[in-house]
């Protein structure tokens, strides 16, 4: 590719039950120390499934974004505009004073629904809930986080499940290389709710332990929440303005399993395709990857599909991990929050490791990274995001060198 | 949209239009209530009861407009499916939401939150399709479409994408009515319909084959679609400007202006503030008082608007500049907002 | 059995299937009326509320659902209902 066409990050922002900001989130990494715990704020009577909760209440999330108690919110703006705040200060960019066309887009499933649960019946019954109703869709929570900062010069939201953020980095990443926009800040942020939390409970592929993603007794999910996003632009437009790049979006692809609504296949089509087209969009060949952020759930049908295609793929499988036992699965943020995380990698020359592992897959040949692993120069990380609906992205991040 | 042009060759809806069919040309259906639903076709004509059986009716009708549309193009399996929706399933949200309500959280029906995530339109079609290719899914209240839209025409950028599957889809229920109602998007059931100011809920159901070259099923060409969020109407004008010029089109090119007026004074006193200015009022048509309002709406616009192009006139109730419509060196646009800050507009010609 | 046969055309929502259309010793999953997933998932809500029999592991349910006769076996001998 063009080396003034590639795409760059030159800012991101991180919220998860690991904490705010991308040094909270690298520390508890690095310490292997896990933010799953037992459920806080979610108002739900299945308090037997421990969660990856983002340790703030709406309240102190509010009063840290200085947004007035009048002021109607849902969870997943908030974190949102944390998450946005980070990466916009990093990059540098104020969209409101910006001459530069700067577009948003964001991944988001659950929209405004935490609240919409809580008033669904007061909603008809009075006049004082009628905010939330703007606020309930999926688009209407993207406006939020947009209103708040002002500027935007498009905004958009992509809903694809656990595959969002992924999907709206790539939709980033095709803006600019048609010349959309000259700066796209992508990711996505979701909240808690009881709504989803049921959902997957009812899909039973909850699991009321630690999750144990790749492990041969693993036994589901445990929900989490989050919020991340990256600021991307050309190398031309970076140098132009004297941004710094933190990594690069090297190359990506979507695909569809096309076999259940839930269920992915078992020979793991979707995957193997995502990934397998993200590798040649990049222009490289599968042994240049050295390392996989999983999207490893801990479901067995999740895990066994992602690792059947990866053995499909790869001649010899690299180093692979999954980071939900630190975060939890956050859904439609999980794509652009783990890309934060596989930045961070890179540039610490650190490969994340896989929680709570003990025993392989028997039908895999190969163990996730359960311990660190000496430290040696990271150039390529596959990130891979799977929805419900066999929606399947891979991205690959690269280091600046 | 940078480089390609793009062509639609093949469209279908369901709608509160009868279904699949252009009888709303000449004959268009009149509502005077404020909820209209779909006219389905006999489901069971297109779809085998064991396939169809845990499908909500908007599934249905995305599964059969993107067939009938993919058959009108002569295209088997596209390269992309990418879908449009405000709401999704709102229906199925509902039942599960009702069903925690009621339960409290135990004994809840797995098949209604799973149609509840909104990508359920576009993975369903793919399923059906046996697609393995992009598959995604935009829901951003009333621009749902038009964002759905844009992707299609990034995507027909790459080289292996010839062929994108695009559509729009929603349905109301009374319930999100009432909602909407209380949000001042219509009038409440207790008002009921005004003839000064006949805004209604429609649903809709529309999907299209977008294709980057043309062939003998091409009804029209989307010159530009541009996304745009709270603009100022100096930036809207100027946007259309840019849009026109590029495709080297002026404003006088302009024969044919099709906005999303549909009788709410707050909706309305937008668009005669955003880019109405630049052109003659007469040539200023509407397509919501045909088949409702909806997050999606935009979809039967551009539907409407791709068989004017195929028919080469308007319906006897829209005007156009000339006679003969859609004539080499004419075009046309759609222009949306919703709530003044989600904006799109569509450039179209003819082919 | 014709009542379990009812229950599950109703909550699977299989139109246009009648009881006896369903034979007792069918594989109701990968073949015969080609069961997935999400309807083992519907069943075993449909046994908590029809029957009050709770199922936490869907790998049980897969053995129960096998056939009719078998899953008719299953509920009478655990039926709290």
């Amino acid at each position: 590719m063009n080396s003034g066409n590639e795409i760059l990050v030159t800012g991101s922002g991180i919220i998860t039950a690991l904490g705010i900001g991308k040094d909270a989130t690298w520390d508890a990494l690095v310490n292997k120390r896990s933010g799953i715990a037992p459920v806080k704020y979610l108002q739900s009577s299945h308090g037997e499934f421990p969660v990856g909760e983002v340790k703030l209440s709406n309240e102190e999330m509010r009063a840290l974004l200085h947004i007035r108690p009048s002021t109607t919110t849902v969870r997943s703006s908030l974190l949102g505009i944390i998450a946005l705040e980070e990466a916009l200060e990093e990059a540098g960019i104020k969209p409101s004073y910006a001459k530069e066309r700067v577009a948003l887009i964001s991944g988001i499933t659950v929209g405004g629904m935490d609240q919409t649960e809580l008033v669904y019946q007061k909603l008809f019954e009075t006049e004082t809930y009628n905010d939330y109703i703007d606020l309930n869709d999926c688009g209407g929570c993207t406006e939020q986080i947009a209103d708040y900062f002002n500027g935007f010069s498009s905004v958009s939201t992509i809903v694809t499940a656990c595959s969002s953020a992924a999907n709206a980095l790539i939709m980033a990443s095709n803006m600019l290389k048609t010349g959309e926009a000259d700066i796209v800040v992508a990711g996505g942020c979701e909240c808690l709710s009881i709504y989803h939390f049921n959902g997957f409970h009812t899909l039973m592929i909850l699991d009321n332990e630690l999750c144990k993603p790749f492990d041969q007794h693993r036994k589901g999910i445990n929900l989490g929440e989050g919020a991340a996003y990256l600021v991307l632009e050309t190398t031309e437009h970076a140098v132009k303005r004297g941004a710094t790049s933190r990594g690069k979006l090297a190359g990506a692809c979507n695909a569809c399993d096309a076999f259940h609504l839930t269920a992915s296949s078992p020979n793991g089509i979707g995957p193997y395709l995502a990934m397998k087209g993200a590798i040649e969009n990049a222009g490289l060949k599968p042994s240049a990857i050295d390392y996989i952020n999983a999207h490893g759930t801990g479901t067995p049908n999740n895990d066994l599909t992602e690792g059947i295609a990866c053995m499909r793929l790869f001649d010899k499988v690299p180093p692979i991990a999954s980071i939900k036992a630190f975060t939890g699965h956050t859904t439609s943020a999980a794509g652009a929050v783990e890309g934060v995380i596989s930045l961070l990698a890179l540039e610490n020359n650190y490969m994340p490791v896989n929680l709570n592992f003990s025993q392989q897959m028997e039908e895999l040949n190969f163990s996730p990274v359960s311990n660190p692993l000496p430290k040696k120069p990271l150039k390529y990380i596959l990130s891979n995001s799977f929805g419900f609906g066999g929606n399947d992205s891979s991205i690959i991040f690269a280091s600046n060198k | 949209m940078s480089n390609r042009l793009a062509f639609i060759q093949g469209a279908a809806h369901i709608s509160i239009q009868n279904p699949l069919s252009d009888e709303w040309f000449d004959a268009p259906l009149r509502y005077h209530q404020l909820l209209v639903p779909t006219i389905d076709p006999k489901f069971s004509d297109y779809l085998p009861p064991l396939v169809s059986r845990r499908m909500c009716n908007l599934i249905r009708r995305a599964v059969i407009t993107s067939r009938v549309a993919l058959n009108e193009a002569h295209i088997e399996v596209p390269d992309a499916i990418i879908s449009g929706t405000g709401l999704g399933c709102i229906g199925n949200t509902e039942k599960f939401l009702n069903a925690i309500n009621e339960n409290g959280e135990e004994m809840l029906p797995p098949s209604y939150f799973m149609q509840s995530t909104h990508n359920v339109l576009s993975s369903s079609i793919a399923i059906d399709l046996k697609c393995h290719c992009y598959n995604n899914t935009f829901v951003h209240r009333g621009t749902s479409f038009e964002q759905a839209l844009y992707d299609t025409t990034l995507i027909l950028n790459q080289e292996s994408i010839h062929n994108v599957l695009v559509g729009g889809f929603d349905e109301m229920t009374s319930k999100y009515f009432e909602l909407m109602a209380k949000a001042g998007y219509w009038k409440r059931v207790e008002e009921g319909f005004d003839e000064e100011q006949p805004c209604f809920a429609g649903e809709v159901a529309a999907s299209f084959v977008v294709s980057d070259k043309k062939t003998p099923q091409t009804t029209c060409c989307i010159e530009g679609i541009k996304l745009l969020y709270k603009p100022s109407v100096a930036t809207f004008n100027k946007t259309i400007n840019q849009l026109l010029a590029k495709s080297e089109h002026t404003p006088a090119d302009v024969e044919l202006l099709l906005t999303g007026i549909n009788g709410n004074v707050k909706n309305d006193t937008v668009y005669r503030q955003l880019g109405l200015s630049l052109f003659d009022a007469n040539i200023c048509n509407t397509y919501k008082d045909l088949f409702g309002e909806s997050f999606t709406a935009p979809a039967m616009g551009l539907y409407a608007l791709s068989r004017c192009y195929a028919k080469k006139t308007v319906p006897p109730y829209w005007h156009s500049k000339n006679s003969s419509f859609g004539e080499k060196g004419k075009v046309s646009l759609i222009l949306n907002h919703w709530n003044g800050k989600s904006c799109s507009i569509i450039l179209l010609s003819g082919c | 059995m014709l009542e379990l046969k009812n229950e599950i055309i109703k909550v699977l929502n299989l139109e246009g299937i009648k009881p006896e259309d369903i034979n007792d010793d069918d594989e109701m999953f990968s073949k015969g009326l080609g069961l997935d997933s999400i309807d083992a998932l519907e069943l075993i809500v449909m046994l908590e509320k029809n029957y009050g029999i709770k199922l936490t592991d869907p790998a049980k349910g897969k053995e129960i659902f096998k056939s009719i006769r078998i899953m008719a076996e299953y509920v009478t001998a655990n039926r709290k209902k």
